[in-house]
C-alpha cells in the first residue's frame, strides 16, 4: 500500500510539470514598408494606418491544447474618428478579430466585433522547416514557411508566404493568428507587410484555462455574404 | 444631397388657317451649388481599400479581397 503510494506521488511531481504549464507571449508589431507609390489623396491616411498599427501589441494565452490571441491594448477614451482609424488598422495590417485554437479539434474560432462566431477547420498547415535559425530573446528559433492560398479579385488563384520562427525549447504548438503546428512555440511571424515579434515571454507552473466562446458558428464564407449583404452589395 | 440639374423644356405650337406658323421653345436651367460629402468619403474609402488590398502584390486585382476591411472604411463615411 504504502510502495503504491509513493509510486502515485512520484508519478504526481514528475508529471504535474509537462501537464499543468502554460503561458503567456506578448508581441510586439512592426510593419514594413515597400517603395510602393501611395497617391497622394490617401497618403496621409494610409499611413496614419500603419503608424497605428506599429502601436499595437498582442497577447497569446496558451496551455497544453488551446490557445487565445487577442489584442493586449484595447483603445479606450477615444473619439469615434479614432476609435474607427484603430479598428481599420487591425483590419488592414494585423489581427481584427481574437481567435481560439483548439490542436486536438484542428480548429479555429474567431470572435469578431460584431460577437459573431466564425469556425473553420484547418488541416494541418505543411509548414517547411528550414536549417536556418536565430535566437529570439534567447531562445533558439528555426524558420519555417507555409504557402498560404487565397481566391484573388480577379479570379485566379494567389498565394503568400506565411514565414514563422518557431522555439523547439518551448514545445507548444502555437503562434500569433490562426497559424500553428509547429514543434515549438511561434515567436514570430510574418504575413505580408507585417511582422508579430515576441516581447515578453511567460512560462507559467499553473494551468491557464482557455474558455472557448459558445453559441452558433458560421464560416468565413457566411461571414463575408452577411456583411456584404449590410453593405448593400 | 444637393444635385447639379439642368433641365431643358421645349415645345411648338402652331396655328390652324393662313397664319404664319411660329414655334415657341423656352428652356429652363436650374443650377445649384454641389457638395456631396458622403461621395467624397465613399471615393476616399474606396481608394483606400483598393490600396490597402493590394499593397503585397502589386495591381489592383492580384489581392484577394477583405469584405471586413472594406466594411470597416466604410463605416468611417458613416461618421
Amino acid at each position: 500500500m504504502i510502495k503504491i503510494k509513493l509510486l502515485l506521488v512520484l508519478f504526481i511531481t514528475l508529471t504535474t510539470p509537462i501537464f499543468s504549464q502554460s503561458g503567456t507571449i506578448t508581441y510586439s508589431v512592426n510593419i514594413s514598408t515597400n517603395d510602393k507609390a501611395i497617391k497622394e489623396d490617401i497618403k496621409e491616411t494610409y499611413n496614419k494606418l500603419i503608424e497605428i498599427a506599429r502601436t499595437q501589441e498582442f497577447i497569446l494565452v496558451f496551455n497544453r491544447t488551446a490557445s487565445y490571441f487577442n489584442i493586449q491594448n484595447k483603445l479606450t477614451d477615444k473619439n469615434e474618428y479614432e476609435a474607427k482609424m484603430y479598428k481599420i488598422s487591425r483590419s488592414a495590417f494585423t489581427a481584427r478579430n481574437e481567435v481560439f485554437t483548439n490542436i486536438s479539434e484542428k480548429e479555429t474560432i474567431e470572435r469578431t466585433y460584431e460577437d459573431i462566431l466564425i469556425k473553420k477547420k484547418n488541416d494541418s498547415y505543411a509548414w517547411k522547416i528550414t536549417n536556418e535559425s536565430k535566437k529570439i530573446d534567447n531562445y533558439l528559433c528555426y524558420k519555417a514557411t507555409f504557402e498560404e492560398f487565397f481566391p484573388r479579385r480577379d479570379g485566379t488563384q494567389g498565394s503568400r508566404t506565411i514565414t514563422a520562427w518557431f522555439a523547439p525549447s518551448l514545445p507548444y504548438n502555437f503562434g500569433p493568428l490562426t497559424y500553428y503546428g509547429l514543434p515549438g512555440l511561434i515567436l514570430e511571424l510574418t504575413r505580408n507587410s507585417t511582422t508579430f515579434l515576441a516581447s515578453k515571454i511567460e512560462i507559467s507552473e499553473k494551468q491557464i484555462p482557455i474558455d472557448f466562446p459558445k453559441g452558433k458558428t458560421i464560416t468565413h464564407e457566411e461571414y463575408d455574404n452577411k456583411l456584404k449583404n449590410q453593405m448593400g452589395m | 444631397m444637393i444635385f447639379t440639374a439642368i433641365a431643358l423644356v421645349a415645345f411648338a405650337g402652331t396655328s390652324m388657317g393662313n397664319t404664319v406658323e411660329e414655334t415657341q421653345s423656352e428652356s429652363i436651367v436650374i443650377e445649384t451649388t454641389k457638395t456631396d460629402e458622403s461621395d467624397d468619403c465613399t471615393e476616399h474609402a474606396a481608394a483606400l481599400y483598393e490600396t490597402l488590398i493590394d499593397a503585397d502584390c502589386g495591381s489592383p486585382t492580384c489581392g484577394g479581397d477583405d469584405i471586413g476591411l472594406l466594411n470597416d472604411l466604410m463605416a468611417l463615411c458613416s461618421l
